[in-house]
């Protein structure tokens, strides 16, 4: 098989590719590595418990009620909610300087600290137009009257009006933090993370025009789009440190990062089933789509429950497919099994070492989706070096294969023994010896026109064999008869290769009684496939020898060059000789 | 003289054969051809013969195992073959001359003087001799040679490790594949001059001379001037 061109040559490309490489590498563990630090949560005070009722009455925020008949799940209605949360503050209080509150929040709400009113967000009401929506995430400052150690209760009064009718219930979460730092830490993980979205931006348009402009491989286009909605999901999820938009909206967001994760979550398997060529794609394809929205569906759409169970069915497809490569023992299935096995554990330890889960998923998605990118580019780029070394390999192979045409000539052991024999001719029977020097130059001729060729008419091959065996009935008088039978002269063959048989036959053959070598070549069709016969009548020196000559090599390589893996070569002793068999597959 | 050719191309051992008859119309011979080695092999084992040409295809291991045989054998060989770049592997074993293909009368002739000790060969390039023994053939260096005395049809062989082995060719003959350095000092001996100790002349006429490891070997009164000169001892 001929590997197509390529963009990149040299040493020049490969410098380029490795930089680039390098460089995305080098990025993608920075950020893996700041990630690691900046999630490390210090100076928070989360909450102890969480209780929620429906419904709406005042005594509800003071410190003294009795929530103990509230529930801890969340509620699915649309109306008015109270929050509580108790807060056992401590000691680490006093490391705060300005302590805040860091809501997240469904809907409008009124914030109180031990029954007394600190903040709001949006205005609370009972009908949508009534209700003004409250920002999703939001801060208040705590009091330093009010910010005492002991047991605190934070009660909510929520109403969540402007919800999308296809979503119930509100969700509310809060923790104490540094009030300022809590802005400044936003805005630093966001910066970081946006140099990784960036990151992924950047390699999606590069194997974008990769794919465009190179081989048009499937992979790099698939690896491209990912890179993409890479991108997307990472914009979609960080962008409300930077824009603080209302409520409401974090449905559509929800929705946008639904179907980023559907699509990642199908291409990333997608991904490795191309690149491994695993049997029955479409099939697993379309479990795996299928397992994907059965996800979704049995968890409630657009929430972020449903996008981790949705990154979980592609992560463990993904691995699947990288062990049965691994079994199969492909190539590069062990670096990308250990990369997604390495994801894997990266999730599985986020899940456990976070009491809450606020980052956790964006946390572990973005490292194991670094360690999946890198995998990828790296089996990409390994692949691409090796079709260019096979590409390179196939030229220095095709010029090795016209070397060794052109020296069939002028090796020594054929031009030495037919020049002597020719001064021999000249000088005891001149006349037939001009004979002797059309044939050579006849053959000498057809190879200098064949000799750049990778397939020739078979007539023309036919007149090389000639013209081989007019020199050597002069050097060895000998008879040779020469037979062709059924030949089609519209096909074509590689240069040389019945020359190459008929040389061996020559070499080891004894002739018959009569002085005689008979060598028959045929040409016929069977079932759509082509045959190629070459029959040696005569007596054959030694016994069948198992090991190939250089003869052979050369003619496994031609075929091989023309015709990929579509062909087969035997060759075996007869009663009567020797025969060759040259089968030509159709595709 | 009894010649043998060994050569598969018919028309090139009728060219030699053709060759020899006109370079050798004076003198009585018998020339026979082969075409394959194990012909010839048997044809060397049932003939006791002068001369053989043999064209050698030396790329496979056969090649050497027949360079070894032929070179320890009494009769000299003379290689024809078409690969020009194997003579220096042949005459490193040990055969009189190398005749490139394509050759013409005059290069038969050249060899047939050398045969004949006519032409002075040059014979820098060989290294080993090929020596039959027990049934084997070994080789052994030519510079750990340190002298050689005729013993009729074959030659003592006297080495710096004290070894002592029998050539199957007699001594002119062997005069004529070694370097340079041997020198004939008496018509039973040929020395290794870079291994020579002294030269003296003893009462009563005689000269011998020591060599390396203390041998002492006569050296005959024709050749001592010579080789005082020579060597300026």
């Amino acid at each position: 098989m001929a590997p197509r061109a390529f963009e990149w040559h040299g040493i020049e490309g490969k410098l380029a590719y490795l930089c680039f490489v390098m460089k995305y590498a080098l990025l993608l563990l920075l950020c893996i590595s700041s990630l690691n630090f900046l999630f490390a949560y210090d100076g928070i005070i989360y909450p102890d418990r969480r209780v929620q009722k429906q419904g709406d009455n005042p005594s509800w925020a003071s410190k003294g009620f009795n929530d103990a008949s509230w529930t801890d799940q969340e509620l699915m209605d649309f109306g008015y909610f109270w929050v509580r949360f108790n807060f056992e503050v401590d000691e680490e209080l006093y490391e705060l300087k300005h302590p805040g509150l860091h809501i997240i929040s469904l809907g409008s709400y009124e914030v109180f600290w031990d029954g007394i009113k600190i903040g709001e967000n949006g205005k609370v009401g009972g009908t949508a137009v009534e209700e003004i929506p409250g920002n999703f995430m939001s801060q208040v400052l705590i009091p330093d009257s009010l910010a005492s150690l002991g047991e605190h209760i934070v009660a909510f009064r929520v109403s969540n009006m402007n919800m999308p009718t296809y979503i119930l219930g509100s969700w509310n979460a809060c923790y104490i933090e540094e009030y300022k730092k809590t802005v400044e830490e936003y805005l630093r993980v966001t910066a970081f993370i946006f140099v990784l979205a960036g990151i992924y931006l950047m390699a999606g348009i590069y194997y974008l025009f990769l794919f465009l402009m190179r081989n048009k491989e499937k992979e790099e286009l698939i690896f491209s789009l990912l890179c993409f909605l890479f991108f997307g999901l990472i914009f979609a999820e960080y962008f409300k440190f930077i824009f603080i938009y209302p409520y409401p909206f974090h449905i559509t967001r929800l929705g946008v990062v639904y179907f980023l994760t559907l699509f990642i979550s199908f291409l990333t398997p997608y991904f490795f089933i191309n690149f491994f060529e695993v049997p029955k794609a479409l099939l697993i394809n379309l479990t795996i789509l299928a397992l994907l929205i059965a996800a979704s569906f049995i968890l409630t759409i657009g929430t972020d429950p449903a996008a981790r169970v949705m990154s979980l069915v592609g992560m463990i497809a993904s691995i699947a497919i990288a062990l049965y490569a691994l079994i199969k023992k492909k190539q590069h299935a062990w670096v990308v099994f250990s990369a997604l096995s390495v994801s894997g554990l990266v999730i599985l330890f986020y899940q456990l070492s976070f009491r809450f889960l606020l980052y956790a998923y964006d946390v572990t998605l973005f490292i194991s989706f670094s360690i999946l990118v890198l995998s990828m580019m790296y089996v990409l780029a390994r692949r691409s070096r090796e079709q260019k070394e096979a590409y390179e390999a196939s030229l220095v192979l095709s010029s090795r294969l016209q070397n060794e045409l052109l020296k069939k000539n002028i090796q020594p052991h054929f031009i030495m023994n037919t020049l002597t024999s020719l001064m021999e001719w000249i000088e005891e029977a001149p006349g037939e010896s001009i004979q002797f020097i059309e044939a050579l130059s006849g053959e000498f001729e057809i190879m200098s026109e064949i000799a750049e060729e990778k397939l020739i008419p078979i007539m023309q091959e036919i007149d090389l064999c000639k013209y081989h065996i007019e020199i050597m009935r002069f050097r060895k008088e000998l008879n040779y008869i020469f037979v062709q039978e059924n030949i089609d002269p519209e096909e074509k063959i590689p240069p040389a290769i019945f020359h190459t048989l008929i040389e061996n036959a020559i070499t080891h053959s004894y002739p018959d009684k009569e002085n005689r070598i008979k060598i028959f070549l045929r040409f016929f069709r069977v079932g759509g496939h082509r045959y190629y016969e070459l029959e040696v009548i005569a007596k054959n020196k030694k016994a069948a020898k198992k090991e190939e000559g250089t003869g052979f090599k050369y003619i496994r390589s031609r075929l091989s060059e023309s015709y990929g893996d579509l062909w087969e070569l035997d060759s075996s002793p007869t009663e009567k000789g020797w025969l060759t068999r040259i089968k030509l597959l159709t595709a | 003289m009894h010649i043998l050719i060994v050569e598969d191309e018919p028309i090139i051992a009728r060219r030699i054969t053709r060759i020899l008859k006109e370079q050798l119309a004076e003198s009585p011979k018998q020339i026979a051809v082969r075409h394959q080695l194990e012909e010839g092999q048997e044809y060397i084992a049932e003939n006791e013969i002068d001369l053989l040409f043999l064209d050698l295809n030396l790329q496979g291991d056969n090649g050497f195992e027949m360079l070894e045989t032929v070179s320890a054998a009494p009769f000299h060989t003379i290689i024809v073959s078409a690969n020009k770049d194997q003579a220096l592997k042949a005459f490193e074993y040990g055969v009189l001359d190398f005749v490139g293909k394509p050759f013409n009368e005059e290069r038969i002739a050249k060899a047939l003087r050398r045969l004949r000790g006519t032409e002075n060969v040059e014979q820098q390039g060989r290294k080993y001799l090929s020596i039959q023994k027990r049934g084997r053939h070994i080789l052994k260096e030519i510079e750990q040679l340190l002298y050689i005395k005729g013993a009729g049809i074959y030659a003592e062989l006297y080495f710096e490790d004290e070894s002592k082995e029998i050539h199957n060719k007699n001594l002119d003959k062997l005069s004529q594949l070694l370097p340079t350095h041997f020198e004939r000092i008496h018509k039973s001996y040929i020395v290794n001059s870079k291994k020579i100790r002294s030269l003296k002349a003893e009462a009563g006429g005689k000269y011998t001379l020591e060599m390396e490891g203390g041998a002492l070997l006569p050296v005959s009164r024709s050749r001592y001037k010579d080789l005082k000169e020579k060597w300026a001892i």
